[in-house]
């Protein structure tokens, strides 16, 4: 019953948050020196009073600041995002298409991180201060501190250009159409409809980028693993495992990792959250259509629809991944209650 | 048995997995592009972006057309034309036998339709049909313009995806309509951005924004069938990525290539380098107006400022193929002078003389207004650095002000700024839109430069927007182009090169700064 409450208040809170959100990113994208009709309009037509004067009653940028909100706001209590003023279709359908490829991208990514991250730091921690400890430290920090824009295009050029053992940017290989499914994850759709080569072909587009991407959130699991451990590992009920005779490989897995695992827990949560953001510089370097992209240019272009949207769905992200953390602890230690 | 290591298991899932890419059989005939559109909309009726016509010119045909260049001027699927003797009615004879992707014929009535809707839409096109008072289609293979004023640019004008032929039965099925209350009846924008109702060799089988679009050949077109069945047109915005692509052989032809990339691929075995001359210019705007420019204002020293100015090393920033025009009309339009040789444009003794004439042998602090914007990969800011430091050969000192263009375009427009950098690409390929340049146009008045100051300018202007004999035209644009050579409120720096790379292989990959590439000429 507990859990139960706790989940109903994430949940309504989470309505307030979408208040919240799109009023402060209302408020900011209006106080930007700019002007959306310029964003819009071609230089010619900006020099046309009647089409100026068209364009912003088409879209109530001729109305004041509240009732434009006050418009926006009802119609987001209907569940409609809006118009995006550039792309001219329905916020929702934008999202609709561009958040799958990040999710798509996001899940391989954190999945990357969580796996390898996890394994090496467990790995650092057991061998404490050895030369295996340091390189893991070392090789972290830099995951964790390169620029990914970078470390894309090096990528890129080693395992695509030089080596020939990956493929190029893109979802999918140049030759290969999109396969237009349900979930607008190719490779689920593509399994879905029994076509196994682009499912691999896009499994294998995920690579690269996936790699990429979780380089920072792998550093950050690998940190944070070690230093959980390390402090489990010094507590005295695991002298006590040690001292009855427990293998080191079970002292490890079954006393130690899920005491150590909370705080990598809330890291794999907030790791996952900024993936689900998008991130638009490896988007743009792996040619990958993903929402922050979009969210880069609905900025650009000053297209308040989109721009709103986007911020709310990222709240939401944010919200229910955070939820499902808390949920985890509870899972993770017995102690926590949910009040 | 010995258990696998888990280690080389993995390694050699991971290295399945990524060689086992890219195995599945593509179309039999397929053309890869790679580009970084900017297009939003197929509806030929809205689009307006520059990458829109390269789609949409092998979709939809046009009663006029360009066969290569854009001072070719054919016959799309109009195959004859003629002008009444006071230049207001156009009478064009349509191609018989001319059917639509649908099967349904061509005529004119769906010419007429086409063009009102495209009126009646509003789009950011629609200026080009505004001198049209009324079009007619008397009978199925004839439409009649009337326009409300001579329009030298008319027939140029008609090459435009604004006056796509639309297939009307197909394009009112799917609740798309040419009435006046088409803003908010016409509700086809999504169709057509998906579809196509057009008569040209291919048809828009898919788009996925964002990620592709994929032509298809059309089986009912009239002309020459293209050699390959579909095109696929990849959204790649990295150059560099474009370039690895090319060199893998994922694609056929890399369109977006920076002066940088170009280099590395240059010479390589297999793949061909094309450099064009793009229809976008860079210029300087000097405000007329002693309010907002002060010093900057002063005649002597803008001559001075055009001629203080180093066109040869920023002709080296631009990259190869960048070439400095007379003025503000693009080399390669009706009309145009050839380029200045950037060596001689340059004469910084001179300019210091016209300095000491206005009175400011000493100099003067200005502020310079540019956005961060990259126009044909040359980043603005680094062009306006160079400008900063030929501009200190002659004492004036510059504050560069950067700014997003969405936040530079406001003082722009307004006329509110003493001296900025800014670029221009036509929005169609006739020396008639460079006229905005003209004092008291739309972009002469950017600068605060009036038909007043300016009388015989402004009024040679209006001469050569409407005379429709190529001889008399040409000669009015010739002396356009001699008068703001010689004293303008605008330096015109470049005229951009376009770089691309394709496959050696390949044949009719020419540039046409309309259409980008014509698609359907593209055969191996």
């Amino acid at each position: 019953m507990g859990l139960v409450k706790f989940i109903l208040r994430r949940v309504l809170f989470l309505g307030f948050l979408i208040i919240g959100v799109s009023l402060i990113v209302f408020v900011i994208s209006h106080t930007v020196p700019s002007d959306p009709v310029l964003a819009n309009l071609s230089q010619r037509n900006m020099d046309n009073v009647e089409m100026v004067a068209a364009y912003k009653a088409k879209w109530g940028l001729d109305k004041p600041l509240y009732a434009q909100y006050a418009i926006y706001l009802g119609a987001l209590a209907k569940g409609d995002l809006g118009i995006s003023i550039r792309t001219q279709r329905p916020v929702a359908t934008d999202l609709a298409q561009y958040f799958p490829a990040t999710v798509e991208l996001a899940v391989f990514a954190i999945i990357l991180a969580v796996v390898f991250g996890m394994a090496f730091g467990i790995l650092s921690a057991i061998k404490r201060n050895t030369a295996t400890d340091r390189l893991i430290r070392g090789a972290s920090v830099l995951g964790a501190s390169v620029p990914s824009f970078w470390l894309a295009l090096m990528v890129l050029l080693l395992f695509y250009v030089m080596l020939g053992i990956a493929p190029g940017p893109g979802r999918l290989g140049a030759r290969f159409p999109a396969p237009h499914g349900a979930t607008g994850l190719f490779v689920v759709d593509a399994l879905l409809a029994g076509d196994f080569p682009t499912a691999r072909d896009a499994l294998a587009h995920l690579v690269l980028p996936g790699l990429v991407l979780g380089a920072f959130t792998m550093g950050l699991i690998t940190r944070t693993t070690r230093s959980s451990l390390l402090e489990i590992l010094s507590m005295d009920f695991i002298r006590t495992a040690r001292a009855k005779g427990l293998a080191e490989a079970k002292v490890i897995t079954r006393h130690a990792l899920g005491n150590a695992l909370i705080p990598v827990v809330t890291v794999i949560g907030l790791g996952f959250g900024n993936l689900l953001g998008g991130m638009v510089l490896v988007e743009t370097i792996f040619a990958w259509p993903g929402i922050g992209r979009y969210a880069y240019q609905a900025a650009r272009n000053l297209d308040f629809p989109a721009i709103i949207g986007v911020s709310i769905l990222i709240a939401i992200n944010y919200v229910l991944i955070n939820l499902f953390v808390d949920i985890l602890y509870g899972v993770l230690d017995p102690r926590v209650r949910y009040e | 048995m010995k258990k696998q290591n888990p280690l080389t298991a993995a390694t050699l899932a991971a290295a399945t997995l990524l060689a086992g890419g890219g195995l599945a059989a593509a179309p039999a005939r397929q053309l890869v592009v790679a580009l970084d559109p900017d297009y939003q909309t197929f509806d030929p009726a809205l689009a307006y972006e520059a990458y829109a016509m390269m789609v949409l010119h092998p979709v939809y045909d046009t009663l006029m057309q360009f066969e290569k260049g854009i001072d070719e001027l054919k016959y799309g699927v109009a195959e004859s034309s003629s002008i009444s003797s006071d230049g207001l009615v156009y009478t064009f004879k349509l191609r018989k036998g001319v059917q639509f992707a649908s099967g349904n014929p061509l005529t004119a009535a769906d010419v007429k339709w086409s063009v009102e809707r495209a009126i009646n839409l509003k789009g950011n096109g629609a200026f080009l049909a505004e001198g049209i008072a009324s079009v007619a289609a008397p009978d199925p293979g004839t439409v009649v313009f009337t326009l409300s004023g001579k329009d030298a640019s008319f027939l140029t004008k008609l090459t435009a995806n604004t006056f796509a032929v639309i297939d009307s039965r197909t394009a009112t099925a799917n609740h798309a309509t040419s009435a006046a209350d088409a803003p908010t009846a016409d509700k086809a924008k999504l169709w057509f951005d998906g579809h196509s109702a057009g008569s040209g060799p291919y048809v828009i089988e898919s788009y996925t924004p964002q990620v592709e679009v994929i032509l298809a050949r059309n089986p009912h077109y009239w002309g020459k069938a293209p050699y390959y069945d579909t095109v696929a047109l990849k959204s790649v915005k990295d150059p560099g990525a474009q370039l690895m692509m090319l060199q893998k052989g994922d694609i056929d032809v890399a369109f977006n290539l920076g002066a940088e990339q170009v280099k590395q691929v240059q010479g390589k075995p297999g793949i061909t380098v094309a450099k064009a001359q793009s229809m976008t210019i860079t210029f300087l705007l000097m405000n007329r107006d002693p309010q907002v420019g002060g010093p900057v204002a002063n005649r002597d020293v803008q001559k001075a400022i055009r001629l203080a100015l180093d066109y040869t090393g920023m002709q080296t920033i631009a990259g190869e193929g960048a070439v400095t025009p007379m003025a503000p009309f693009q080399v390669g339009f009706f009309g145009a002078l050839p380029p200045k040789d950037p060596k001689a444009a340059q004469n910084l003794a001179k300019a210091k003389e016209l300095m000491k004439k206005a009175g400011f042998e000493k100099g003067f602090k200005t502020t310079f207004e540019v956005s961060t914007q990259t126009v044909e990969g040359m980043d603005l800011p680094t062009l306006a650095q160079k400008i900063q430091n030929d501009l200190k050969q002659i004492n004036i000192e510059t504050e560069i002000k950067t700014s997003d263009i969405m936040v530079a375009l406001n003082p722009y427009r307004k006329g509110k700024q003493a001296l900025s950098l800014w670029y221009w690409g036509p929005d169609y390929p006739d020396p008639n839109n460079q006229l905005a340049f003209l004092p008291g146009n739309s972009v002469g008045l950017r600068a605060n430069w009036t038909a007043a100051m300016s009388p015989k300018l402004a009024d040679l202007g209006k001469k050569a927007a409407v005379e429709v004999n190529p001889k008399a035209r040409a000669a009015d644009l010739k002396a356009i182009q001699e008068a703001m050579d010689a004293d303008s409120a605008f330096a015109t720096l470049l005229q951009h090169a376009r770089h691309y790379a394709y496959r050696s292989e390949l044949k009719g990959a020419d540039y046409n700064d309309s259409y980008k590439l014509i698609l359907s000429k593209i055969s191996k």
